[in-house]
């Protein structure tokens, strides 16, 4: 192993009472194989005993270590601090009330579980009895979920809604109907079938991305809606309504409403993708409209009409004509790419996708404007 | 409840299951932890329930512990294990050669065993080595390391008791002679202060002889570590384990879906200092491959290592010569009253580590309460957080 170098590891600190968050770097020592968890432990050992983490297994099985780690979610304790740069910056899930320093409160994530009114977190007992053999290395079982909260820190809906019930809790209550070991598959979709449930779902994709354990959450997601829209419909069950406590009781501000939307802090491809197709969609409604009103001037003879096809050639009008087709463009594209992500066919490509319909949209963006500018002049 | 408070030092296995047994027997229970629970020794073990099959031969006081606590825990913690049992292989004449002892130790301490042929195993597990000669499947189990102690936690704290993870014990109160409570400091506020208590109880796992130090009295901990490897992918089904004399690599634990490989033994002396040896990573693979050939070429996931707290003499050179009991002292012995220390035993023994502990500390208190763990089926680990 090479001889160890320094990274400087930027730290987001935070206690109950600190008028604001900040940041403290320090300089640890790394080889090739230190993790972020053991870096943070040599800080806390050698120079800041007051540096509050958690951890608990140190082999990706817990899912107590989940941190953000330069913007992105992951657990700590698998992922290498080598090979990042001179400076990682370290910060605490988001979407959770912060507790201190990196710790948040796993409370309201696991009142969501028991919300449903029903174990949906499992037992481990599946196996004993189903004697898998051929095969069993690719196993993937429905126990996976970690419970890390990695999924619900990256989820632009939970950073809206908090009363949003999650990828993780929905991952399960999927997992109850698909496998019910004795459990009522209809209260699952009952529970998820409300205003906080899976139609909330923007289909951001990041909880899927994120995901240490190949839970694939937000597939479970889709795929609850596709039961609940062609299935036989769930009976009116005693769906318990949402009732998660308040989030961040103790926590410095954090983003709600309209603002949370345009927040760039800490968020990942998936989430772009998902605030594009939606103002795309907003922009081609405000088209239509508008599009309706001009077609109103043919019923005032041709003198209008020859004026506003006299503007359409004007530069500024010629503008708006590629902002409309970057539109159209990117939002029937990544129309595509939400359904085969969603169908779970690409759902481990959904960022790569994402910049193969931002190049697909550019390139016939840029045919289009070339012939729009021909068939102009 | 009785007017009397006992503080707990150490959220690990032991601590945890000290608390709820103390909490049920009607004491008020503080348990403070340096860092999140279960960050200690508990949460890094190899998830194995033992059976006690491990230690038949050599240990046999250890491997009885182990059978009679396997069951009890399965009835007081449905849900915490995966219920696959363990086998034995035997690859080599060597290992043939130990069968005999094996089996007449396993039935010595109550360990039920079956003895299956190449072919019977091989039919439940096709990715073991084809080579073996034969294969005893006993009582193992994987159990999840971190929640089946949060589910001591929860219950104990939905019975009254209080728990306050990041408050490290800095010193101890005393009077005269007498511990009377410890100072401790919160991280979260960054504030010291003191909890009075009636009798501390300090079971910081390899840490123990460190904070039998602040009362200066001296508990024969050896902070033992262990290195252990995780690979993707689920290999088998049931735990597998080399049949022979316990040594280096010779348990594969399947845990969701990673094969987790384990262990080496050697000493330490401050478990706060844990490096993971190239070599031992290494020896991992080769061991583990040596019963599941296809490990050789599983990728890595992750490679750690956790302390045992052992107890015995500071001169034990690997660990491996140290049994793997525990041990409760009452430092009165040292002339030192209110302070009980607890070490040693594996997380399998954690509850009657716990109540053994708790009879001394009841006995000291001058109540008459019998332990109740044994009987009280646990909250699931989600209550430990609502
Ligand atoms: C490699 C390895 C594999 C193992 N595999 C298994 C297995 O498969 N099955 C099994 O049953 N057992 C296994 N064990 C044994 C088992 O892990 C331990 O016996 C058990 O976890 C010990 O628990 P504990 O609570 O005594 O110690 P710990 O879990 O270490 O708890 C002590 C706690 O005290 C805290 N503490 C220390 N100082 C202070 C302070 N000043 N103030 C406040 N808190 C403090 C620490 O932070 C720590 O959390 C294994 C052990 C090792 C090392
Ligand atoms: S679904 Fe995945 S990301 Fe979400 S809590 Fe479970 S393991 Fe973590
Ligand atoms: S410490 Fe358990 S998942 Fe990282």
């Amino acid at each position: 192993m090479s001889s160890p170098s320094t990274v400087q590891l930027r730290v987001f600190r935070y206690k109950p009472g600190d008028p604001a968050p900040h940041y403290d770097t320090f300089a640890v020592p790394v080889t090739p194989r230190t993790t972020v968890l053991e870096a943070l432990q040599a800080i806390r050992r050698d120079q800041d005993p007051s540096l509050m983490l958690r951890h608990s297994c140190h082999h990706a099985s817990c899912g107590t270590c989940g941190l953000r780690v330069d913007g992105q979610e992951v657990l700590a304790c698998v992922t290498p601090l080598a090979d990042r740069g001179p400076v990682v910056t370290v910060e605490p899930l988001q979407n959770a009330p912060l507790l201190g320093d990196l710790v948040v409160d796993m409370g309201p994530f696991y009142a969501v579980f028991t919300q449903a009114g029903m174990p949906l977190v499992r037992s481990t007992e599946a196996t004993a009895a189903s004697r898998p053999a051929a095969g069993i290395e690719r196993l993937t079982r429905f126990e996976n979920c970690l419970e890390c909260g990695l999924c619900v820190s990256t989820c632009p809906v939970a950073a809206t809604d908090p009363l949003y019930l999650g990828p993780a809790a929905m991952a399960a209550a999927w997992r109850v109907v698909q496998e019910p070991r004795g459990q009522n598959p209809a209260r699952a979709l009952a529970w998820v079938d409300q205003e906080h449930g899976c139609w909330r779902c923007h289909l951001a994709f990041e909880c899927s991305t994120v995901c240490p354990n190949d839970v694939q959450p937000g597939q479970a997601i889709a795929a609850l809606r596709q039961r609940l829209a062609l299935g036989e419909p769930a009976p009116p069950g005693p769906a318990a309504a949402a009732t998660r406590p308040a989030l961040a009781p103790t926590g410095p501000a954090r983003r709600v409403g309209l603002r949370a939307w345009l927040d760039p802090r800490g968020r990942d491809v998936g989430y772009w993708a998902f605030v594009l197709h939606r103002l795309t969609g907003l922009a081609l409604v405000v088209y239509l409209l508008l599009h309706l009103w001009v077609l109103r001037l043919l019923a005032r003879g041709p003198a209008a009409w020859d004026e506003f096809i006299a503007l359409a050639r004007s530069p500024l009008f010629l503008a708006l004509d590629g902002l409309l087709l970057f539109g159209v463009l990117f939002h029937g594209l990544n129309g595509v790419r939400v359904a085969l992500v969603g169908l779970g066919a690409a759902a481990r490509r959904q960022r790569g996708l994402f910049w193969a319909v931002l190049l697909l949209t550019l390139l016939l963006l840029a045919a289009g404007v070339a012939a729009l500018v021909a068939a102009v002049h | 409840m009785s007017a009397y408070h006992v503080v707990i030092i150490g959220g690990g296995a032991t601590g945890a299951a000290l608390a709820h047994d103390l909490t049920l027997r009607g004491v008020q229970v503080t348990l403070v932890e340096r860092g999140e629970v279960t960050s200690g020794t508990t949460g890094r073990h190899h998830g194995l329930l033992h059976s006690g099959a491990r230690y038949a031969v050599k240990d046999p006081e250890s491997a009885r512990e182990c059978i009679q606590e396997n069951q009890i825990l399965r009835r007081i913690a449905p849900g915490s294990f995966e219920l696959n049992d363990g086998l034995f292989v035997a690859l080599t004449d060597e290992d043939l050669a130990y069968y005999d002892d094996f089996m007449e130790g396993c039935a010595n301490t109550g360990i039920p065993t079956r003895t299956l042929s190449r072919d019977e195993a091989l039919r439940l597990e096709p990715n073991l080595n084809p080579d073996l000669k034969l294969a005893v499947q006993v009582p193992d189990g994987t159990m999840d390391a971190m929640r089946l102690p949060l589910r001591f936690l929860a219950t104990a704290k939905h019975n009254g008791a209080r728990v306050h993870p990041f408050h490290q014990v800095t010193g101890l109160v005393f009077q005269g002679r007498t511990v009377a409570g410890v100072q401790v400091r919160d991280h979260r506020r960054g504030r010291d202060f003191t909890i009075a208590a009636d009798l501390v109880v300090n079971a910081a796992g390899p840490w123990a002889e460190h904070v039998a130090r602040m009362a200066g009295v001296d508990v024969p901990v050896v902070p033992s570590p262990g290195v252990l490897v995780a690979v993707r992918g689920r290999w088998t089904n049931m735990v597998i384990n080399r049949l022979h004399r316990a040594g280096d690599g010779d348990i594969v634990v399947p845990q969701r879906t990673l094969s987790v490989i384990g262990t080496s033994s050697w000493v330490v002396d401050d478990p706060d200092h844990l490096d993971v040896p190239e070599e031992h990573i290494r020896l991992m693979y080769e061991k583990g491959a040596e019963m599941i050939p296809a490990l050789a070429r599983a990728p890595m996931r992750a490679a750690w290592a956790a302390a045992r707290p052992l107890v015995g003499s500071r001169q034990a050179q690997s660990g491996r010569e140290l049994s793997r009991t525990f041990k409760v002292f009452d430092h009165a012995a040292e002339g030192v009253e209110g302070f009980v220390t607890i070490v040693g035993g594996k997380a399998t023994t954690a509850r009657i580590m716990a109540e053994v502990t708790a009879d001394l500390v009841v006995r000291k208190l001058g109540l008459d309460a019998p332990c109740r763990t044994r009987e009280v089926v646990l909250l699931p680990h989600t209550a430990y957080y609502t």
